[in-house]
């Protein structure tokens, strides 16, 4: 068997050799390490701007929002429950028939702040306030001058999911608001009511403030149900053209 | 004929009824009347038809040298509920295991660990031989302990060597993920070292109120566990 055993010399002239090669080819080389940057460049460009201007993309994804409910247990500080609040299977579009039914139920979960147990002794009824666009909510003086108003909405527990709570609905596009309210057993410890109001958010690229009829308390948001026709892709989809 | 069928009626209405003031009776001697039994209100279980995770861990023959630690159970990232059940050496009369049961989150990060002593609840009616039997609900949201739980250890924070018994062991059975600890971490560090000997012990079962732990009935409403 014939083993290959480079010895020193050996090794110096095969990178000698190698170096002349490089040395010969170093202009064609540079000139072609140039052309693949700039290539790499422009693709990742390319790919970026498509990816950022894809209706897709555009589309924010909402978290629900959440506030934090204090409770007192046998006086000790610091306990607190968590009530978060949003449209189920986010992000919310209206019905439109024939392309999406428009089931985006009023979600709420409840749980411990501190250890995130789920919380599900809670009997929680919902006030539904809807706004068909921006000008009719912003025209409004309060929630009493919304478009439709549904008020004691049972929002009922989820079987088999212990801290989530329900309203099933079918949505329009336009302006949702919330008020939630009831009272939420802390394990049996302790009680407290929630008696509170959130509105929906529109996109940010929208720039307009839909917070004015909001509870203090709320931080982050949920999505106004949008028009599903602004996912389409490709956009002049003639097969749902009759459709609409 | 119709006599004998109205004998017979008339003892099976008296027998019916002697079982049912024996039954009471021996659930109103086993009872007492008032009874405290154990909220599992906050005890989140598996959801769906998921398999819960099981680790049983025999500590019988096992000694443990002074701040000598046992890791139980490591579910990092993630912070879980679930179940613990320790069989171990105790105090013969606060029944205070020897060792020390602790749980929260251990990091590789000094900084990022948090731990504390579990709550435990002393079962007298499963302790025999030396040994205490202790459950305990992983986290406990009303009596205590670490809030975000991904590990479990047992330590023995005594200044004595500590052998467990025969037939004593843990068994901790992991039921749901509750979150992330990457996403929630602890921002308060307590090590292990900065604990003392001893867990709290609840007891349901003596005369004692007091002792019963947050979330405890006082009437007969379930059954405990």
């Amino acid at each position: 068997m014939m083993v290959w055993d480079p010895t020193m010399s050996m090794r110096r002239e095969v990178n000698k050799k190698m170096n002349e090669k490089n040395n010969t080819n170093r202009s064609w080389t540079q000139s072609r390490g140039r052309t693949r940057s700039t290539i790499s460049v422009i693709a990742i460009v390319t790919t970026l701007a498509i990816v950022m201007s894809s209706p897709t993309t555009i589309q924010p994804a909402f978290a629900h929002a959440e506030t934090i409910l204090p409770i007192n247990v046998d006086d000790q500080p610091g306990r607190g429950i968590v009530v978060v609040i949003g449209h189920s299977n986010e992000p919310s579009y209206g019905a439109k028939p024939g392309i999406h039914d428009g089931m985006h139920g009023l979600e709420v979960t409840i749980s411990d702040n501190a250890t995130g147990l789920p919380i599900g002794d809670a009997q929680l009824r919902a006030d539904k306030y809807y706004f068909a666009d921006l000008e009719s909510f912003n025209s409004a003086t309060s929630v009493e001058d919304a478009d439709e108003i549904e008020e004691g909405i049972d929002v009922g527990g989820v079987f088999g999911e212990t801290g989530s709570y329900l309203a099933r609905q079918i949505v329009a596009d336009g302006i949702y608001g919330y008020r939630l309210y009831g009272n939420v057993s802390y394990f049996e410890a302790g009680n407290v009511t929630i008696d509170s109001t959130i509105f929906c958010a529109l996109p940010e690229d929208e720039g307009e403030d839909t917070t004015k009829f909001n509870t203090p308390g709320w931080s982050g948001s949920f999505g106004c149900p949008q028009d599903i026709d602004t996912i389409a892709f490709p956009t002049n989809n003639t097969a749902l053209a009759g459709l609409s | 004929m119709g006599v004998i069928i109205g004998d017979r009626r008339k003892y099976l209405r008296l027998l019916v009824i002697g079982s049912a003031i024996l039954s009471a009776g021996t659930l109103f001697a086993i009872y007492g009347g008032s009874v405290a039994l154990a909220s599992h209100s906050f005890e989140a279980g598996v959801q769906g038809d998921n398999i819960p995770d099981n680790t049983h861990i025999r500590l019988d023959g096992l000694t443990l040298p002074p701040t000598g630690v046992l890791p139980v159970y490591d579910a990092s990232p993630n912070f879980v509920s679930g179940h613990f059940l320790m069989r171990a050496p105790c105090d013969p009369e606060t029944h205070v295991p020897q060792v020390t049961v602790i749980a929260g989150h251990i990091d590789e990060s000094a900084e990022g660990t948090f731990v504390d002593k579990v709550p435990l609840y002393y079962i007298d009616h499963a302790s025999t031989a030396g040994s205490c039997v202790f459950h305990a609900h992983i986290p406990d949201p009303l009596n205590g302990g670490a809030p975000k739980v991904t590990d479990i250890a047992l330590i023995n924070l005594s200044t004595q060597d500590l052998t467990f018994n025969p037939g004593d062991v843990v068994d901790v059975n992991i039921q749901r993920v509750l979150g992330n600890i990457g996403e929630l971490p602890y921002t308060q560090m307590q090590l292990p070292g900065n604990l003392t000997q001893g867990n709290p012990v609840f007891d349901l079962n003596d005369d004692n109120p007091e002792n019963d732990g947050l979330g405890s009935h006082d009437e007969h409403e379930e059954g405990g566990e």
